[in-house]
């Protein structure tokens, strides 16, 4: 499964521009590794031995992290990040580092220092952003699942650009420790995957307290996997009835009224 | 005929909307009848496209890929199973 996500990193890369840093001979090592303790009997859960890249503002001890960022282009962290952490304990494969928005300030991942992210769909296209790198990765198959980061929209936007699932979690859910901030009182890191199941899985592993993050929640994990397929009758939604009215155009404001009429 | 809606806080006007609870004014069924138009344009054109940028490559990929195909749900339980080698 490594092997098939580098050849198609090496195959379709140039083009999408979707990854900064491709981690080869690591990612191949810790398939090995993987692939031994799973014959071994040691199978340690959902993401063992699966590809995942990371969007490259999470710290990844001995691999370069720069935000998109002429200024960061050498910065080779010391200490991994605890999203990074809990993948490695789960037994992923991490395949490398993804592009973005520099500094993921931003919502197309066009301005980056090691060119623009190309819309898998159709390559004259950006990908959004500013987790722009991770969306083209999941779309285009080079790896299973990404992880990005959310402050203003850069999950979710880049995500409905390239037709994946994007989630960001509740904020304190998963621990930001270890990442380039962009607010940090508004920063998020979330699963990109290609089905809702898939970022299930890897929310299972990236959810928990962590007492190096100050925003962290000490609540317990619920088991995301089993909700996947429960009755949504029970659930709720909440509508901001001032946002309805603020800076929606005409054309939406019928459906939004047919939807929502309070 | 219309009322302006301000927000909640009391700040600046921000759009107009029919008063009594309609939905509908002649710019509103202008905007709804061009958005319907550009939907039949566009439609035919989406439809005939992939429907996914993977169906696309997929047909053009080598067969070592094709393990990149599957969900990660799907690539897991073949790792669990160690079925995998079969399908590379």
């Amino acid at each position: 499964m490594t092997q098939a996500c580098i050849s198609r990193i090496e195959r379709l890369n140039p083009q999408l521009n979707a990854f900064i840093t491709v981690s080869t001979e690591s990612a191949l090592a810790q398939a090995r590794q993987a692939e031994a303790e799973i014959h071994q009997g040691r199978w340690r859960g959902a993401l063992h031995g699966i590809p995942i890249a990371l969007k490259d503002l999470i710290d990844t001890s001995g691999v370069r992290t720069t935000a998109a960022s002429a200024l960061f282009k050498d910065r080779i962290p010391v200490a991994d990040a605890e999203v990074v952490r809990r993948l490695r304990a789960a037994g992923a494969v991490l395949l490398g580092k993804l592009n973005m928005h520099e500094f993921a300030y931003g919502g197309s991942s066009v301005i980056s220092y090691f060119g623009p992210v190309r819309n898998p769909w159709n390559p004259a296209h950006c990908s959004g952003g500013s987790s722009g790198g991770a969306a083209a990765a999941v779309a285009a198959h080079l790896c299973y699942g990404a992880i990005g980061s959310d402050t203003g929209g850069s999950i979710r936007e880049p995500a409905s650009y390239c037709g994946v699932v994007g989630l960001k979690p509740t904020y304190g859910r998963v621990s930001t420790a270890g990442t380039i901030p962009l607010s940090w009182s508004l920063d998020h890191l979330g699963p990109m995957t290609r089905t809702a199941t898939d970022a299930a899985l890897m929310l299972q592993v990236l959810a928990g307290y962590d007492c190096w993050d100050t925003a962290s929640a000490d609540t317990s994990v619920p088991d995301y996997v089993a909700t996947i397929g429960s009755s949504t009758s029970s659930l709720r939604i909440g509508v901001p009835r001032d946002y309805s009215s603020r800076g929606f155009i005409l054309i939406f404001i019928p459906p939004w009224r047919w939807l929502c009429p309070y | 005929m219309a009322k302006l809606c301000s927000s909640a806080a009391g700040a600046s006007p921000v759009h107009v909307v029919p008063a009594g609870g309609a939905v509908f004014s002649r710019r509103l069924f202008l905007d709804a009848s061009l958005a319907v138009v550009a939907g039949a344009t566009m439609g035919p054109e989406v439809s005939a496209k992939e429907t996914s940028p993977s169906s696309a490559v997929k047909r053009l990929a080598p067969a070592s890929e094709a393990l990149a195909f599957l969900s990660l749900e799907d690539a897991s339980a073949l790792l669990r199973t160690k079925k995998y080698r079969r399908l590379s």
